[in-house]
């Protein structure tokens, strides 16, 4: 690696440089994809901490305390429209991050048990 | 062969005394030979906030994306999980003071989050030009902090954890514990044992009918099948230490309860899927359950968790769902417009 390259770069794509058991490479820096897994895992707690709070939050206008309502706000306001006081219902349903919430059918004793070994399919 | 718990959480209810029982189970533990250490996160939550602000400043974040950063480190579980993995490489056990349920819940959501395909909150190549102006220290901290979480990630999925809930025998106590426990299966956990704080003991001059009504309440937690330890009320020191001395002895004897199974899918005749989410003790009329884009939304008991569906669901609309027995059932249809091979 040249003294030009930028310290996380571990080396061209032909000659993969070795990883430590942390991502750290040999040379010391960090390797890509210990960065890209770490930034990953940011991006992941950011949107459980902020989006799943809010997705129960259908007036913006009354939770001054979530960041993404405040948003929405902000927006609504330099879109030179009120809030979601005013909306229709039909609005609000289709706003992005709200929760389409289903009916849940009458409950069901008797069915067939469940379970079984995890299908390969849920993982992401 | 029962594995003897390394991790002790003590998670409960505003004011039911998670603290003091850590400590007191700290010196009931000494009793037994067992040395253990009490983490609560508070020293290395400060540290974390440092970090992520000078990580914000450093990446040129204006004041509305700083504070996005920031809402990372409101949970409190955060750093007492990344102080009770740092202190599980050296310490025989560990007791971690995660104080209040509700912020426990919401970490351990937090924590179970899938890796899901970068949807671009924050493109990677932001985080590593951040990471590139950093001073090394820092760099060290971050690498360290990742690190650290991963290994309480792996910690709390492995069967050397005990959850034990803290509550009070009040009135009420059953209820919030169906809604709690329900809760913990909602984020694929389970309550190993419940601590009963401020039992009175019989014969010790307590009024009654208080102090019986306090008892009975034991047992009906007991009745729903799951441990219940008791802490009495003291009347003296060394009644209180004999009692925690007693409930060490209990803890070191509890093995894990069966956490919630995998979730499931069953692709019907038709050409539909079912997914099956296993939410043990959760009454039917405790859950709700909805969509928001392509993530399946559950509720409990106001607790909500959000989990991405995978691809061949998130092609596919939803027909409803129901509860049966300790299952959610979601039931899904193919999406003709994203299922150009089905028309």
């Amino acid at each position: 690696m040249s003294t030009d390259d930028p310290w996380w770069f571990s080396g061209p794509a032909s000659a993969p440089e070795p990883e430590g058991a942390a991502g750290q490479s040999a040379r010391g820096g960090f390797s890509l994809s210990f960065l890209a897994a770490g930034a990953q895992q940011i991006v992941d707690m950011a949107k459980q901490a902020l989006l799943v709070p809010h997705a129960d939050h259908d007036n913006p206008s009354e939770h001054g305390e979530c960041i993404v309502c405040r948003g929405l706000v902000a927006l609504d306001e330099v879109r030179g429209r009120p809030n979601a006081d005013n909306a229709s219902d039909t609005e609000s349903a289709g706003r992005a991050g709200s929760v389409r919430w289903i009916d849940l059918d009458p409950w069901q004793p008797d069915a067939p048990p469940s379970g079984g070994d995890t299908d390969r399919r849920l993982s992401p | 062969m029962l594995k003897r718990p390394r991790l002790l959480i003590l998670s409960g209810q505003s004011g039911a005394g998670a603290t003091f029982v850590a400590q007191g189970l700290r010196d009931g533990l000494l009793s037994h030979a067992v040395t253990p250490v009490v983490v609560n996160g508070s020293e290395k939550r400060a540290q974390l906030e440092a970090l992520v602000d000078r990580a914000s400043e450093t990446a040129g974040l204006g004041p509305f994306a700083r504070e996005l950063v920031r809402a990372l480190i409101r949970f409190d579980g955060l750093a007492g999980a990344l102080a009770a993995s740092e202190s599980s490489a050296t310490a025989e056990t560990v007791i971690w003071d995660a104080g209040e349920l509700d912020s426990f819940l919401r970490f351990l959501a937090v924590l179970g989050a899938s890796r899901v395909e970068l949807a671009g909150m924050i493109p990677p190549i932001a985080a590593m030009r951040a990471l590139q102006a950093l001073p090394p220290d820092d760099v060290m901290a971050w690498r360290q902090l990742l690190r650290s979480l991963e290994t309480a990630r792996a910690i709390l999925a492995g069967d050397c954890v005990r959850i034990l809930l803290i509550v009070e025998p009040d009135e009420g106590v059953d209820d919030m514990l169906t809604t709690r426990l329900g809760q913990l299966g909602l984020m694929r956990h389970g309550c190993d044992a419940v601590i009963v704080n401020g039992v009175p003991a019989q014969g010790e001059g307590w009024p009654e009918p208080w102090a019986e009504e306090r008892r009975r309440r034991v047992e009906q937690i007991r009745a729903r099948g799951v441990l219940a330890a008791v802490v009495h009320l003291d009347s003296t020191d060394s009644a209180g230490a004999i009692s925690f001395e007693s409930l060490a002895g209990e803890v070191l004897g509890i093995g894990q309860a069966p956490r919630p199974l995998a979730d499931r899918i069953d692709e019907r005749a038709d050409g539909g899927y079912e997914l099956h989410v296993h939410l043990p003790g959760v009454p039917a009329d405790g859950v709700r359950a909805g969509r928001i884009a392509d993530s399946l939304v559950i509720e409990v008991g106001g607790m909500r968790r959000q989990a991405p569906l995978m691809p061949v669901l998130s092609r596919c609309v939803i027909e409803g769902a129901g509860m049966r027995d300790d299952w959610l059932i979601v039931r899904f249809s193919r999406n003709r417009a994203l299922w150009p091979e089905a028309s």
